[in-house]
Formats: structure tokens, C-alpha cells, sequence
């Protein structure tokens, strides 16, 4: 368990103004009841996360993030661990942008996650965009294991600044690690930490064309998928003017990979809706309406 | 002076040390189809800006480790090292190329040159303990000949930047004048590239490429194509 659940409102002593910074926490279970319904049976939170009164749509239950405080400031952290347990289904939302706010030379927030689906168990963690802002410093850790006949959906979505107003790569470091497990075998794991000073954002700035710097990435797993299904066919046609888009198989598991970049965010996000539309009838599945 | 080691790893990084890299362009030949890199100056930003990342931020600090595992000939730990290079490719085409190096770098050179820690690399990988990725293989077998660390780091940027080099030539209209050219600009950053990657703590050791990941894996969907990889 993370040292977050003991942290409470704390100090931080090294900024000149000892603004005070906010550790928070959500550790959610979602269980399906005798009834076949999907409920929380287990639910604790903490400031900057408050979350919505989940929904169940027949099919699967709807929880929404949402963080009240404008984004994370310098020192903010929080800590998620959600759990999914046999035959249970949850859709995870934040049906705002979360910002990583300007922030001293020294400070940086961060973001740990852990997740587990159990057998039969179904996540889909779909987040609005996580934006970089200029002067910001993050750290985001992410796990997430997949027991043998577990499914999931599981998207990061990432805006390197208020791009509307000429704020691009002007964060100062943004460093993410994740590891996805399939059945106890590792899958996946990307780390980077990216600072556009040095110049490890050249790929995502795309020094060789247009510019496409929403960057979301999608996990998929599940046994219900092909690697020579028609579905990869229908994803690679998806590309358009205004996306990239690819996908491939993991390592280990029915595990892959879906990556696009958009020119603006609702070329990136209409590209992604498409892969979701698709990606629900290939496992046979009702989707949530994420109600944003 | 002891050179020893230098016409042994002269010989395993010649291009007639039968590995198969030439059948692999790791994700130019999809930036090649979509125009982005099509003459000199755009090989060179490519190198630039997808090579020099993914070599600063992934493979040099990779094989630095593996270098330093196989030197304590600590094999649970290249067997840790070996599964994260592999799970750090979100294409299976890369990992794929890298596997098939890796796999026929290790059969040759236990054949040239049988040591103990090959033994114990082909028993690992009968074992399904170990891929073996190229990076694990060419780690081991430089500390094997006794290649210094530093070398060793250079000899491999030196091929990772060579072989996209190699590869433009059947892509675009370069020529081998134009080729070269490209290569001798971006050796002289291998210097600066080695020390930027000796910081890079295995924690955060990775590199973000989206534009690279999306071009490999649309070239596993693409209608033709000259490569492997």
C-alpha cells in the first residue's frame, strides 16, 4: 500500500510561499452481486478525487473521476488502486481534462496506479486528456494486471500543453512508467521521461511533418481477439488526415497495442471512438455512456 | 597497447557477420511510404530525432546493464533485462527483428567461439527463461571478447545509425555518396550520445516514439513492402 494513505494535508517546506499540497486516494473494488449486478463493495476517497455515483447500465457500471481542484499543483499526489473481481464489469471516467499546473524548478507532482482485473472481470479506464502545461513537472506510474480470461480497455490520453494558445512542449518533464501483466507475464513496459529541453519529445513533436501532438495510447486485451482478425484491417484504415494510427500485437498474452496521434484533439478523439464502437462488438460487450 | 578485443569486435559488427540485419529497416521503410523521410536532410532529421532518442534514452542504457549483468555473469538478472527490452516494443515487427538477431548473433558466436556464458545463454533460452534479444546477445559477447564498455556502447550506435543509412539506399533516391554523407554527419554526435546515456537510471531507461511505434505497426498491415521490419 502506498505511503499516500497515511499522507494527510502536508507543507511544502522547500517552496518560498509553503503552499500547502494534497494527497489524495481512490482504492475502489468493483464486485458482481447475487443479483448479477455490478456494484462498489469497496470505496474510499480523498481530496483532490471525488467521484460520481456510479451507473450501472444493465451491462456495466459507470464511476466517474473528478478532481474539484483546477488539476495538480507542485507536490499534489494520488493514489488509485481499483479492482475488479470475477465476472465484474467497470467503466472508469474523468469526464474532464486533468491539468498539471505550472510549478518551481524543484516541485513535481505525481500519480501512481495500480490495477487489477480478475478472471471474467472487464476494465475500461477512459480519462479525458491529461494536459502538460508549460513549467509543469509529473510523474505517472501505472500497473495494471490481467488475470487469464480478464478484459481490457485502457487509455491514456496526452496533450503536451494548452496547444490553443501556442503552449506546446513547454512542460518541464514528464517522466511515466507502465507495466501491464497478462497471466502474471509482463506484456508490456513503457518508461520514458520526456523533457522537451533536452530534446527527448523529437519523435512526439514530429521534426519530420505536420505536427500531431495529441497523443493517446490504448491497451487491449482479451481472448476474444485475433491477430488476424478483420478488426486490425478496419484500425489501420481508420488513419486519416488528421490521425495516425497503428496497432500490434504485445508480447505476451491476447495483449496489444493502439497508438494514434491527431492533429487536434477531436481528430484524436474521433479515432478513438471508432476503435471503442469496434472494439465492443469484437468482444461482444455493451459499452457505458460515458456521459460527457 | 592491447588491442585484442578490437579485430574480434571488428569482425562481429562487420556487415558480412551474417545476423540478418540487412532484411530490416525498423520503421523507415513506413516513414519512407508516407513521403516524411524521402532525401538526405530527411534521413538525417529521422536519425536525429527517432535514432539518437532511442539510443540515448533505451538501448545504450539497456546494454549498459546487460553489460554489467554478464560481467557478474548474473544471469537472473540479463533474464530481467532480456523480458523488459522485449516488453518495451509496442510493435511486433521490432521486437520480432530483434529477437531474430539476437537468436542467430548467439548461435554463431557459440559455434566461433564457445564460452561458458553462451552455454548458459542457449540453456536459458531451452529453458524459455531468455529470448535472447540482439541487445542481451551483444552485451555478453563483448564482454566474452573483452570489449571495453566504451566501445562497446559505440560499436553498437555505430550500427543502430549504419543501418537505417543502409536501408535508405533501396527507399528513397539517396545513392551511396548521399548515404555516407548522412552516416558521417551522425557518427559525430555518437560521442555525446554515449555520455548523455550514462544517466539514465533503469527506472525511467526507455524512450517515447510515438511516430516510430505508429509506422511499425502499420508496416505489419502494409500492402507491400521491401523489409521485415
Amino acid at each position: 500500500m502506498s505511503t499516500a494513505r497515511t499522507r494527510t494535508l502536508k507543507t511544502l517546506a522547500s517552496t518560498s510561499s509553503a503552499r500547502p499540497y494534497v494527497a489524495g486516494h481512490l482504492y475502489a473494488t468493483c464486485t458482481r452481486d447475487d443479483s448479477g449486478k455490478c456494484i462498489l463493495s469497496r470505496k474510499e476517497f480523498k481530496t483532490p478525487i471525488h467521484i460520481s455515483k456510479p451507473y450501472w447500465n444493465g451491462s456495466n457500471l459507470l464511476l466517474n473521476l473528478m478532481c474539484p481542484t483546477a488539476g495538480m499543483l507542485a507536490g499534489d499526489s494520488v493514489d488509485l488502486e481499483i479492482e475488479i473481481e470475477e465476472d465484474a464489469c467497470l467503466t472508469l471516467s474523468n469526464p474532464s481534462s486533468m491539468r498539471i499546473h505550472k510549478m518551481d524548478p524543484e516541485s513535481e507532482a505525481t500519480w501512481t496506479q495500480t490495477f487489477h482485473v480478475a478472471k471474467g472481470g472487464f476494465l475500461e479506464s477512459n480519462p479525458e486528456w491529461l494536459i502538460l502545461q508549460g513549467e509543469s513537472a509529473f510523474t505517472q506510474k501505472t500497473g495494471i494486471r490481467v488475470e487469464k480470461g480478464g478484459e481490457l480497455f485502457f487509455i491514456e490520453a496526452i496533450a503536451p500543453g494548452r496547444i490553443a494558445h501556442q503552449e506546446s512542449f513547454l512542460f518541464r518533464r514528464f517522466s511515466n512508467r507502465l507495466s501491464l501483466r497478462y497471466d502474471n507475464e509482463l506484456s508490456l513496459l513503457e518508461k520514458h521521461r520526456v523533457q522537451p529541453e533536452n530534446g527527448t519529445h523529437s519523435s512526439w513533436s514530429n521534426e519530420l511533418g505536420d505536427a500531431c501532438p495529441f497523443y493517446i495510447s490504448v491497451l487491449l486485451a482479451s481472448e476474444k481477439l485475433s491477430d488476424s482478425s478483420d478488426f486490425w484491417k478496419s484500425i489501420y484504415e481508420l488513419q486519416s488526415d488528421g490521425a495516425r494510427i497503428g496497432a500490434s500485437k504485445l508480447a505476451k498474452g491476447p495483449c496489444w497495442s493502439l497508438k494514434i496521434l491527431g492533429s487536434d484533439p477531436i481528430a484524436a478523439r474521433r479515432a478513438l471512438n471508432a476503435v471503442r464502437e469496434q472494439f465492443y462488438r469484437e468482444i461482444d460487450r455493451r459499452p457505458a455512456d460515458l456521459r460527457r | 597497447m592491447n588491442l585484442t578485443w578490437l579485430p574480434h569486435m571488428l569482425q562481429t559488427t562487420d556487415p558480412l557477420f551474417p545476423i540478418g540485419s540487412y532484411a530490416h529497416s525498423y520503421g523507415l521503410e513506413e516513414l519512407c511510404a508516407s513521403g516524411e523521410v524521402h532525401d538526405q536532410d530527411s534521413l538525417l532529421t529521422y536519425l536525429k530525432s527517432i535514432v539518437y532518442i532511442n539510443l540515448q534514452e533505451f538501448e545504450l542504457p539497456y546494454l549498459r546493464f546487460t553489460y554489467e549483468a554478464a560481467q557478474e555473469a548474473d544471469t537472473t538478472k540479463i533474464c530481467e533485462l532480456d523480458e523488459e527490452i522485449g516488453a518495451s516494443k509496442p510493435s511486433k515487427e521490432l521486437r520480432q527483428a530483434s529477437s531474430a538477431q539476437g537468436q542467430q548473433r548467439l548461435r554463431l558466436i557459440s559455434k566461433l567461439r564457445p564460452t561458458p556464458l553462451f552455454e548458459q545463454l542457449l540453456e536459458l533460452k531451452k529453458a524459455k527463461r531468455v529470448t535472447p534479444h540482439h541487445l542481451t546477445v551483444f552485451a555478453a559477447e563483448n564482454v566474452e571478447l573483452q570489449t571495453p564498455l566504451g566501445p562497446t556502447l559505440a560499436s553498437w550506435s555505430y550500427q543502430a545509425l549504419a543501418a537505417p543509412c543502409a536501408a535508405s539506399l533501396k527507399l528513397i533516391r539517396i545513392g551511396q555518396e548521399g548515404a555516407q554523407t548522412v552516416l558521417t554527419s551522425a557518427i559525430q554526435d555518437i560521442e555525446t550520445i554515449i555520455n548523455a546515456s550514462l544517466s539514465i537510471e533503469r527506472e525511467f531507461a526507455g524512450a517515447f516514439l510515438p511516430t516510430l511505434d505508429i509506422a511499425s505497426q502499420r508496416h505489419e498491415q502494409a500492402f507491400s513492402r521491401l523489409f521485415i521490419s
